[in-house]
């Protein structure tokens, strides 16, 4: 399975999820949501990918999915060119060790009634390591977050939020990464800690050559922590790009209303430059035809009401879901 | 219940509401918690006023004192006064209180899900502060509650009046309490962190709205907030608090481009921007303090780059230029001095 040469460690093809929504008195499954919508990515080695999008949009499921704690409907998951979509749990020991994911409630995502230092070292007793081993590796993690060694035997709800968000990313680590899924992992901190999290996750980027997919709807910290940028939108990619390219010269017109409705610290403003949306994110059961943006882009016409649009490639890297731009 | 209107004019000049040296501890069997210490704020008449903080940092505990909100025990304001014209709402009794609440005052929370009673529709939410503190007939009710929903940029006023709120969205629900904030058409405004709940593009919405009822009338604003960034395009004033005091105070120019307290300055140095893509974030060591265990002196001293002796003796005093900008950092302020 290991053919380390591979650049594009995981790719996605066409991922799909729909969840049945039941009602009426017998459960009958009235409607669906289409979660992830054909979603397609790729995550090279050492790089960051991010992931933005509205509450609601399927980011959080999307990351799931390709953890295949969601099994996909459609679609494959090549991870260093092997589809793990049809493989049974067993053979997936290397996937769930190499692929690790950070929550975003840093004290939610820790077991209350084990110490920090447990906790951590749980992942590498279920890989049948050794006790003088996971010592040693606890130190070394708990050195490589930037947290004192005394800490590995409080229990959770003694550490602030940070901490425990360090912790979050030592239990990701312990095990060897390639991969680390970090789902909105500094929206739930304070805006002074937020920096520490942000350089030390860079910090073991360089360190350690790990690469992230890097979940959030800030796009002030998508746009400096990634290297490429994907945009959600109703279960579906609507931008791709590099986050050069995304921010100095988006087209699709969803992610240049969240690009002005990003709040920046400047006083020079007018209400022109505000390019606001009407309307809220569609019921995502029952989600508009053809684009699904249009119920709320300034563009829209008949055609985009009536079409399926794919995704455009304008150049190797910069991909595009609008008729306008194609 | 509807009583006599308490709240006098409003006189040129004068505040509409002055805080002064306010402190406020909560007390556990354990400890005891100040978390604010030596509050001065000033709002006058249609004047927005930002308060600017991290959580914990005494912002919720603030306005909740101005509301009378407060409950003692556990806790205490010990010290101080808040006066909105010339009433002196700490001493004020309950009953009238409640006359001012809704009617002059009125507060918008945070989440608009929790803030909003589930079992009623809209239209009995907004109704009820509206007949507790007006004379009106059934068809008045019926105007004012519409012509409110307008003003809040609601779509189909009509058929949103007898909907509840979970059949409404997160931006419809905010929009609702900001009616409800907005039906006896108050003084004064308090917001408490309005758009955290919600998403970016439907937080936009909603400062745009803001700003509109900035531009109609009369009406002063507290905005309070975490995000720096929310405050640009609003405030004609902000004050920024650390750990129960207010460290530095200005308009939106002096605090984005000529900070002078070490916090703002870290604060906005550590915001992660495109435009910083390649070198690492200034990111400001160490945590917030618990408010029931504050290092003595200036709270920030410990993880501030400037530290003095004398910083970690007392709480520096609040300097004010003539400019109005206002900063609580001695050190610094002596350092920019022997700068010129």
């Amino acid at each position: 399975m290991i053919n380390t040469k591979e650049k594009n460690l995981l790719q996605v093809n066409r991922l799909k999820k729909t969840f049945p929504v039941q009602g009426g008195i017998f459960q009958k499954t009235k409607k669906s949501v289409k979660a992830v919508d054909e979603v397609s990515l790729f995550i090279l080695q050492g790089q960051t990918l991010g992931l933005v999008g509205e509450s609601g949009c399927g980011k959080s499921t999307l990351a799931r999915v390709i953890l295949k704690l969601i099994p996909p409907d459609g679609g494959n998951i090549l991870y260093k060119g092997q589809d793990i979509v049809p493989l049974p749990e067993r053979n997936l020991k290397s996937f769930r060790q190499e692929v690790q994911l950070v929550f975003q409630d840093p004290h939610g995502s820790l077991n209350p009634k084990m110490t920090v230092g447990s906790t951590i070292k749980d992942g590498l007793r279920v890989m049948g390591l050794g006790k003088k081993y996971r010592s040693k590796r606890l130190d070394e993690l708990i050195e490589m977050v930037g947290l004192p060694q005394q800490i590995t035997k409080l229990y959770p709800h003694e550490l602030s939020g940070g901490q425990c968000q360090r912790i979050g990313l030592a239990r990701a680590l312990s095990v060897n990464p390639q991969i680390i899924i970090l789902d909105e992992p500094i929206s739930a901190l304070d805006v002074s800690i937020q920096a520490q999290i942000i350089n030390l996750l860079q910090e073991l980027q360089e360190r350690l050559q790990i690469s992230y997919l890097f979940i959030s709807h800030d796009l002030n910290v998508v746009g400096y922590l990634s290297d490429f940028v994907a945009v959600m939108y109703l279960g579906q990619i609507v931008e791709y790009a590099t986050s050069e390219e995304l921010y100095t010269s988006s087209l699709h017109p969803y992610t240049q209303a969240l690009l002005s409705a990003t709040p920046q610290i400047s006083t020079e403003f007018t209400d022109n430059q505000y390019y606001r949306l009407t309307g809220e994110i569609p019921d995502p059961t029952d989600p508009p035809g053809g684009c699904r943006f249009h119920t709320r882009c300034p563009y829209a016409d008949s055609k985009c009401q009536n079409t399926t649009i794919p995704l455009f490639s304008l150049n190797n890297s910069h991909r595009v879901r609008c008729l306008k731009i194609a | 219940m509807r009583g006599q209107d308490i709240a006098t004019e409003t006189v040129p000049g004068k505040p509409l509401l002055n805080i002064k040296d306010l402190h406020i501890s909560f007390r556990t069997d354990s400890a005891e918690s100040r978390v604010v210490e030596g509050l001065e704020l000033k709002i006058a008449p249609g004047e927005t006023v930002c308060l600017v903080g991290e959580s914990g940092c005494g912002k919720t505990v603030t306005a909740l004192s101005i509301l009378g909100l407060i409950p003692q025990p556990p806790g205490d304001i010990c010290k101080g006064s808040i006066f909105f014209n010339d009433l002196d709402l700490l001493n004020l009794p309950e009953s009238s209180l409640q006359r001012l609440r809704g009617k002059h005052l009125s507060m918008i929370f945070q989440d608009p899900l929790t803030s909003l009673n589930p079992v009623f529709p809209v239209k009995e939410q907004i109704k009820e502060v509206l007949v507790h503190h007006e004379e009106l007939g059934p068809k008045e009710v019926q105007e004012w509650i519409l012509e409110t929903l307008i003003q809040v940029n609601l779509p189909n006023p009509g058929s949103i009046l007898s909907k509840y709120p979970h059949q409404l969205s997160g931006g419809q629900r905010q929009r609702v309490m900001i009616a409800i904030a907005l039906v006896c058409k108050p003084s004064l405004l308090i917001a408490d962190e309005p758009t955290t709940a919600l998403d970016v593009t439907i937080q936009a919405q909603i400062i745009q709205l803001f700003r509109s009822l900035q531009k109609t009338g009369a009406r002063s604003l507290l905005y309070i907030t975490h995000d720096l960034g929310v405050v640009a395009s609003l405030a004609d004033l902000i004050y920024v608090m650390y750990a129960g005091i207010i460290v530095e105070k200005g308009t939106a120019k002096q605090i984005f481009y000529n900070p002078k307290h070490p916090y703002t300055q870290s604060l906005l140095a550590s915001l992660p921007r495109f435009s910083k893509k390649g070198s690492p974030l200034q990111a400001i060591q160490g945590t917030v303090p618990h408010p029931a265990a504050k290092p003595n002196g200036c709270p920030f001293h410990p993880r501030c780059r400037y530290t003095q002796f004398s910083c970690t003796q007392e709480i520096p005093k609040l300097i004010t230029e003539t400019s109005g900008h206002a900063t609580r950092c001695p050190v610094l302020a002596e350092k920019s001095f022997s700068d010129c």
